[in-house]
């Protein structure tokens, strides 16, 4: 599998600079899907999803120049997907939004025991500590923390006032130190 | 790169669930920061996915890429109320895309300084260059000569006159402020820094006017080669009567009214003569 | 379109002088739609044919007709150019744009003033094209081919009634060149194309009827297989060189074609193309011959 991943990423975006179309491509193939799922979660509607991925290749095509040449471009192009979605999302024509609901449904109630493994591996016990608190609560941990997002983007993303998403964060924070000191179930 | 290789990959079942929404906040999340890090479960998830609608979210992107972001100039004088159309006719005009205003700047630069330092000849040779600028600006922007694809411009249904204006406009909306500022920081009377603009308003007229007959290019070339025997003959008789008095002489109040007539007479004849503009290299 | 007949351009003994040099002579010429191929050696007068029809240069004598309009008037020449596209044979752009930035500047000039409209319209012919691709690149990273397709896709705008084309396909390689026949048949079935041409093979592929241009005179003006047919028996394959030949040349299997009027010796007498037909109309004695035809 490895051998798909010839030229490297970095390669590619290089190559933008030279204005070569088929180096987006590549990129677009390899990163997109990903993408695609990833904002799918942050937003229910499939038209300004597609829309946000659109804006994304375009501004990663006209500013391959603000990638500073290290870390991983996967995480450089989500920065740029996500805040594509954002904007996507505060203009007008975007009326119809719903607040992210990250359990759309019924969630896995009982969680595999490998799952549990892997929570363990990419976060130790932060991951069940996210799992406990309220959705809200973690909607506004998943956009600032893992996200990076501003407190205003989260705003926007969440369709919440800014000043909530202050609140809910540092109460997400407090309750997420407490959970961890106090080694909790 | 040395980057943490992954100590373990999602299978599809899980990477299933996740694309589904099946997944719990803290293994959506824990995926979530897993495929920015492993390129072989990128590639699952695109396994998984259905290719179609990224075909067609493809298809705009390169639409968007190809239609290119409007430069600071087409912005700007969007703001000026010019027409989308009129601005990308005026960003096509070979003497905006060049490195021209550096060299007008350049140019008035010299001038300037050497009129400021109070050189015997100093505003003399400010006034020299500050009207040649909007006709040299003029003679660069249209034309067989001047512009490349100037026989397709011809060809289509366009108003070939309409386009000189307004490339005519652009070059000089640019040319203009340029010299006014220097002429603001010249010694002597105010006046002087903005009289200048008659000799050059009728340099520019009289380069239209004599493109109906030859190539604008010669035509400004011309005008230029006029104005500067025309204050070269008037600076030899300042030195011969009193120095410095050159520049009053070519733009006092008596002489102004000749160039108001030459713009009036050469942009009536411009005006008469413009079909001719609507051929291609024809001059005659 | 003109109702009155299906006749798109109609010029009657149109000359056109630089100078004391005349570079169409007493050009008698009516063309209706479909492709008509123009062939003839440089300096022939074709791109000066081509200036007249495109209406970006004025007859010295002669009288036009093009749309069932006058060129010559201001405002028939402005309704001409509404339906016309056209390919200079310099077809140069403006420094640094790309090849979108170019096709839009041009649909600029003709009026779209609409900017998605437009921008959707030069996407429509860039891809016409094949280059809807590489629209981002700026038209000096391109290559020749790759240039040429642009500028042509410049006078495909507005799906114009007439086309008048000086060399399209100038450097693209044969599989550009069929795809962009492709392209032109398909326009041609409303529009009036004249395609000024090196490649006899495009005007064998594309056209019925194909003109010939020498020294400023129409020297042939027909239908192609006829052109073709002038040139039965007077083509040749022989294994030796002839000097008596109008024209011989190498062929790939290491014989020699000869293009002569008697047959060289122990030559055997060969399918005639259309290249052999106009190398014999351009040979020394084929005057004669066109007198016959076009009288």
């Amino acid at each position: 599998m490895w051998h798909a991943d010839e030229p490297a990423d970095a390669e590619l975006v290089r190559a933008l600079h030279r204005g070569d179309v088929d180096a987006l491509r590549v990129l677009y193939d390899r990163h997109a899907p990903w993408l695609a799922a990833r904002l799918r979660r942050r937003c229910s509607d499939p038209d300004v999803v597609a829309d946000a991925l659109q804006d994304c290749f375009t501004s990663v095509w006209r500013s391959s120049g603000s990638w500073r040449g290290d870390g991983e471009v996967a995480a450089w192009l989500w920065g740029i997907a996500i805040r594509r979605l954002v904007s996507r999302l505060r203009s007008p024509g975007a009326t119809h939004r719903d607040p992210v609901r990250p359990e759309s449904g019924p969630s896995l109630a009982a969680e595999s025991a490998e799952e549990r493994v892997l929570v363990g591996i990419e976060y130790g016990d932060l991951g069940g500590a996210l799992e406990r608190l309220s959705p809200e609560m973690r909607a506004v941990v998943e956009a600032t923390v893992l996200d990076g997002l501003t407190s205003r983007e989260a705003a926007t993303l969440l369709g919440i006032p800014q000043n909530t998403v202050k609140t809910r964060l540092h109460r997400a924070k407090a309750q997420l130190r407490a959970d961890l000191a106090g080694g909790a179930p | 790169m040395n980057r943490t290789q992954p100590t373990w990959h999602a299978d599809e079942s899980l990477l299933t669930a996740y694309l589904d929404g099946r997944t719990s906040a803290a293994v959506s999340a824990s995926v979530e920061q897993h495929l920015v890090r492993c390129g072989q479960c990128r590639s699952g998830v695109r396994q998984l996915s259905d290719p179609v609608p990224f075909q067609g979210i493809w298809d705009s992107i390169v639409t968007d890429i190809s239609a290119p972001a409007p430069t600071r100039l087409e912005v700007f004088l969007r703001h000026l109320g010019l027409a989308d159309r009129d601005v990308v006719l005026v960003r096509s005009t070979p003497a905006v895309q060049g490195a021209w205003v550096l060299g007008i700047l350049l140019c008035l630069l010299f001038a300037t300084i050497a009129a400021a330092s109070g050189a015997a000849y100093g505003s003399l040779l400010f006034l020299w260059t500050a009207p040649l600028v909007p006709v040299l600006a003029v003679a660069m922007s249209f034309g067989p000569h001047a512009d490349p694809s100037w026989e397709l411009a011809v060809a289509s249904p366009s108003s070939p006159v309409r386009l000189i204006l307004l490339r005519s406009g652009a070059v000089i909306a640019t040319a203009v402020p340029l010299s006014a500022l220097a002429g603001a920081v010249l010694p002597g009377s105010p006046w002087a820094s903005i009289a200048w603009l008659m000799p050059s308003l009728a340099g520019v007229a009289l380069t239209l006017a004599l493109a109906t007959w030859w190539p604008v290019t010669h035509a400004g070339a011309g005008v230029a080669l006029a104005w500067t025997a025309v204050s070269g003959a008037t600076a030899a008789d300042g030195y011969r009567s009193s120095v410095g008095s050159a520049t009053v002489e070519l733009l006092s109040a008596d002489v102004l009214p000749v160039y108001l007539v030459i713009a009036v007479v050469a942009g009536a004849v411009f005006a008469v003569r413009s079909d001719r503009l609507s051929h291609f290299g024809e001059f005659s | 379109m003109s109702t009155i007949s299906s006749t798109s351009v109609m010029f009657t003994g149109v000359t056109r002088r630089y100078g004391n040099s005349t570079a169409l002579d007493h050009v008698d010429l009516s063309l209706q739609p479909g492709v008509t191929g123009l062939l003839g050696p440089n300096g022939a007068g074709k791109t000066t044919l081509l200036r007249l029809l495109g209406t970006v240069l004025a007859p010295t004598e002669g009288r036009c007709r093009i749309l069932g309009l006058d060129p010559g008037s201001h405002e028939d020449r402005t309704e001409i150019r509404r339906s016309l596209g056209y390919l200079p044979q310099e077809a140069g752009y403006p420094r640094g744009f790309t090849a979108f930035q170019f096709v839009d500047y041009v649909a600029a000039l003709k009026e779209w003033t609409d900017r998605s409209q437009r921008h959707a319209e030069v996407r429509r012919v860039l891809a016409l094209v094949g280059m809807e691709e590489l629209a981002g690149t700026k038209m000096r990273r391109l290559s020749g081919g790759q240039r040429r397709r642009v500028a042509l896709a410049q006078a495909f705008l507005g799906s114009p009634e007439l086309l008048v084309l000086d060399e399209p396909t100038n450097g693209l390689d044969p599989e550009q060149r069929a795809s962009l026949r492709g392209v032109l048949s398909d326009l041609a079935r409303r529009a009036t194309v004249l395609l000024a041409t090196h490649q006899t093979e495009d005007v064998a592929a594309l056209c019925e009827r194909v003109v010939v241009l020498d020294s400023g005179r129409v020297r042939y003006d027909g239908p192609v297989r006829e052109l073709v047919a002038q040139a039965a028996g007077r083509v040749w394959l022989a294994d030796e060189e002839s000097p008596s030949a109008l024209s011989s040349w190498r062929v790939g299997t290491g014989r020699y074609r000869h293009v002569a009027h008697e047959a060289p010796l122990g030559a055997e007498l060969a399918e005639p193309t259309l290249e052999d037909a106009y190398l014999l109309l351009r040979g020394g004695q084929a005057d004669d011959a066109v007198a016959g035809m076009t009288a």
